[in-house]
């Protein structure tokens, strides 16, 4: 016989529940209790642990606020403690159904990201009341916390927390490592003692599930597993939301959460946020969260100018949250032209690298380059005194050459002076012009050099030009992409007439049944997929029911639909049903994400545009004054030396 | 501007959960014909129902079914067990243990891959193979690269004879001492094999001394 410590007898009624250390069982006469009976009569410490929390309980009943926690001990006729009686959970859910995408949108279709954002807090709450009691949580899991359906939280498996008295810690003996902080990992369980800040690694990773659809913030790296990864503070979420842009950015929960959660997972233990601080920093964001003006269950945090959720849903095709019940009646979607005007005018206004005729530097090279050449070409030319003596020498020559015919005597003479002073006048100019010379030989090079240069340059400043005008093209692409969102909307409508079942014709529809029929165009083991989400006869078959089915491509759902509609026309001719309420819904969400995106690039490339032409033409600038200066300095040099 | 969705991104959107792969490698030679196929049979139902009634096991361990008889098949590829149906199994020609072996380390490799690409964090991924008989191919290589793997903690690798399987060969490929089913002991061996991998999923249970001993007086194996 088992009795409670007043010794009234108990008899157990069917069981609830079972676990590692025994069954749960609900109790005859005690609606509001389940009783906790070990498959094995725990050792004397344990019962000690027992009754001190059960006094404990007798000091602070608000402990039921928030815990299973063992109110009562239950003993046999013997005095051996076998269990204990507890508060019955009734219609809560395990937290790890909650922060999974896919099971909560089963089980609460109709909450948003402020019921998680909620249970976080109150899941803050709870660990900030047991630590002000001395407890500590120990064996933080996914397993051991429940959510009900108005977001309050409720710890069971308390007879796990850690206890301690003035003299003694009973320990909780159990532990996860997925919630282990670093300084823990790899350490027995069974007698590791805990402390707050090690229970605080744990709330920070329960949270950041609540908050960020279900991912641990550690993905495990290469070796995959949690344990390491944490052990070696690798906190990767940051980096991977780069990698994965479909991941819930950090920054959705505000510069204030993302702080602490860095500071909970890279930091030191003495770093990690206390619950209150984190049960305050996600009221505040809970304050802050507006609605979306697409999707009803989608809440946009104040900080954010756009909604998050419509934006990673548009990319990755999944929504988040269950798709509106209700929708209207007719497709809504208008394509914005008025917006997309002003999309592009703002891209019109951005002006374009400067041109390079509209250079005033290009004239001046020219200038200093035929500056140069006359430069040169002066220097080549012989100075007067060679003229002098070339002349004299020719004309010398002469008279001695008409001398000596004449058969003058000293005629040689005449000639060979007139020839001494021709190669006396070369002499002298070869001799004054050689340091010119060389000084000629490198203005030539300098010449041809800032000839190139300014080629170059007008290669780069034509370049910037056409890279400017391929950019504004693609951006005009997107506005033509953006004017054809019209289009498929009459296209999807006009897909989606087929789509819904005359009521008429499911009896027909239900007696083919999915299994063991061939659908065209659909492998084997994905047609194993509609089974699993109970789509079992052709009835059941429509766009948005096979949309929720995953694995399956858009090619996919053609051929299921187009199989549905050939056993429709083998049993008579279908009337085409306009589209559902949820079908309109869903399609004008999905052609305003497209619509969101195409903006998002256009106004993307404008900022590109104006950046590069900013760029651009400070390069241009920069490139010109080195080549100016060039110039500048060859011509100062030239105009000094421009005599021998 | 345009990102990079990696393929099956959705899935594990939807579920986020760590993975703990499972490779059933199954011998479907023609001596499997009859009462042990059946039993078989029923076992991979017991397994996909057992799972499936724990809500974490569920949403994390993956199976994914080889058989091997005549040929090397992959029945089902790497699926969670809410969406898992067991594959009708045929019994058929010899056993290609080796290739089986082989081509439970490919798909363990490839979905690993999966897991990183995706950021989803995996336990250590289970090859529990079952066979009645002895390789007809080459299974030396694939041997070495089981106890390599294991060695290196990248995968747990359990063999299970039945009736005159030969166990000399499941020696060398496994490193744990493969196990000889007691008879027909397909339901308790399934029972093992859905506790096990739920201890596995629920705790990141790194180590197996906390599996239960399937080789007991009253297990449904002797070693
Ligand atoms: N207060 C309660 N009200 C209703 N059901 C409960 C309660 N406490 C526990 N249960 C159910 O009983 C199951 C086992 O309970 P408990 O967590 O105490 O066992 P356990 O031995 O610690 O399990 P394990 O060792 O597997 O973690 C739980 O999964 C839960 O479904």
């Amino acid at each position: 016989m088992l009795r409670d410590s007043d010794g009234n007898a108990l008899a157990l009624a069917a069981e609830v529940g079972r676990g590692g250390e025994g069954g749960v069982y609900d109790v005859v006469g005690r609606p509001g209790a389940v009783a906790k009976v070990y498959a094995h009569p725990p050792r004397p410490d344990k019962v000690e642990k027992l009754s001190l929390m059960a006094s404990l309980f007798g000091a602070h009943p608000e402990l039921a606020w928030w815990c299973a926690w063992p109110e009562v001990l239950i003993r046999d006729d013997g005095g051996q403690c076998l269990g204990f009686l507890m508060r019955k959970l009734e219609g809560q859910q395990p937290v790890h159904d909650i922060y999974s995408p896919e099971r909560r949108k089963a089980l609460l279709p109709d909450v948003g990201w402020e019921f998680l954002v909620r249970t976080a807090t109150n899941v803050a709450r709870m660990f900030a009341s047991l630590h002000g009691l001395r407890v500590i949580v120990g064996d933080v899991n996914e397993r051991n916390l429940f959510v009900g359906r108005d977001a309050t939280v409720t710890f069971v498996d308390c007879d796990s927390f850690q206890i301690a008295t003035a003299t003694h810690v009973f320990v909780s003996g159990v532990g996860v490592p997925d919630y282990t902080p670093p300084e823990l990992q790899g350490e027995d369980f069974r007698t590791a003692i805990r402390s707050e800040a090690h229970d605080r690694f744990g709330l920070a990773v329960i949270l950041f599930k609540l908050l960020f659809m279900g991912r641990h913030p550690f993905s495990g790296g290469a070796s995959g597993e949690l344990g390491p990864a944490i052990r070696d503070r690798a906190f990767d979420y940051p980096q991977l939301q780069r990698r994965l842009p479909h991941l819930v950015p950090l920054e959705v929960a505000g510069a204030d959460l993302a702080g602490l959660f860095g500071a909970a997972f890279a930091g030191p233990p003495e770093a990690r946020p206390e619950p209150g601080a984190w049960a305050e920093a996600l009221d505040e964001l809970e304050r802050s969260l507006q609605a979306c003006p697409v999707d009803p269950l989608h809440r946009v945090p104040a900080h954010l100018d756009r909604c998050p959720w419509c934006q990673i849903e548009g990319a990755l095709r999944y929504s988040y949250f269950a798709p509106a019940a209700q929708g209207p009646a007719e497709s809504r979607f208008r394509v914005d032209l008025d917006r997309l005007a002003d999309l592009l005018g703002a891209l019109d206004s951005v002006a374009a690298p400067i041109a390079p005729d509209q250079w005033v530097g290009p004239a001046s090279l020219d200038k200093a380059l035929r500056a140069l050449d006359r430069a040169l070409a002066e220097g080549e030319r012989p100075e007067a005194a060679v003229w002098y003596l070339r002349a004299g020498g020719i004309g010398l020559a002469a008279l001695g050459t008409a001398l000596l015919l004449a058969g003058g005597d000293g005629a040689r003479l005449v000639v060979a002076a007139g020839v001494g002073a021709w190669l006396a006048g070369g002499a002298l100019a070869t001799w004054r012009r050689r340091p010119f010379r060389r000084a000629c030989a490198r203005w030539r090079t300098e010449r041809d050099e800032l000839g190139r240069a300014g080629e170059d340059w007008r290669g780069d400043a034509v370049r910037a030009r056409q890279f400017d005008r391929q950019t504004r093209q693609h951006a005009l692409e997107l506005g033509a992409a953006w004017r054809d969102l019209e289009r498929r909307q009459r296209e999807e409508l006009e897909r989606m007439r087929g789509d819904r079942v005359t009521p008429a014709w499911i009896p027909v529809l239900q007696q083919t049944a999915v299994e063991g029929s061939l659908i065209p165009g659909l492998p084997p083991d994905r047609r194993q997929g509609l089974l699993v989400r109970g789509l079992l006869t052709a009835a059941d078959l429509n766009r948005t029911t096979l949309a929720q089915v995953p694995g399956l491509t858009g090619a996919h759902i053609d051929a299921v639909i187009a199989w549905r509609q050939s056993i429709e026309l083998q049993v008579g001719a279908p009337r085409r049903l306009p589209p559902s309420r949820a079908q309109h819904a869903a399609l004008d969400a999905n052609l305003h994400h497209l619509q969101e995106n195409l903006a998002h690039e256009i106004e993307a490339v404008t900022l590109q545009c104006a950046h590069d032409a900013r760029t651009a033409d400070t390069a241009l600038q920069a490139a010109w004054h080195a080549i100016e200066s060039r110039a500048a300095a060859t011509l100062t040099e030239a105009a000094r030396r421009d005599r021998p | 501007m345009t990102s990079q969705i990696p393929f099956a991104a959705v899935e594990f959107a939807a579920n986020p959960e760590p993975r703990c792969p499972c490779v059933l490698a199954l011998d479907t030679s023609a001596s499997m014909a009859g009462p042990r196929l059946q039993e078989l049979q029923a076992g991979l139902s017991q397994l996909k129902d057992e799972l499936a009634a724990d809500p974490l096991a569920r949403k994390r361990v993956e199976l994914a079914v080889l058989s091997f008889g005549g040929s090397v098949r992959l029945l089902t590829d790497f699926t969670t067990v809410d969406a898992f149906e067991p594959p009708l199994l045929r019994a058929d020609g010899l056993t290609p243990m080796g290739g089986a072996i082989a081509a439970a380390l490919d798909l363990v490799k490839a979905r690993k891959q999966i897991y990183r690409s995706n950021g989803v964090a995996y336990y250590r991924p289970w090859v529990f193979l079952l066979t009645d008989g002895e390789p007809n191919d080459q299974w030396q290589g694939s041997a070495h690269a089981v106890r390599d793997a294991e060695q290196n903690r990248q995968l747990a690798f359990f063999a299970v004879g039945i009736g005159d399987a030969n166990l000399d060969v499941l020696r060398q490929v496994s490193l744990r001492a493969p196990l000889l089913l007691k008879g027909l002991r397909f339901r308790e061996m399934f029972q093992w094999l859905s506790s096990s991998l739920k201890s596995v999923s629920h705790s990141g249970l790194t180590d197996e001394t906390r599996l239960e001993n399937p080789a007991a007086p009253d297990g449904w194996a002797k070693v």
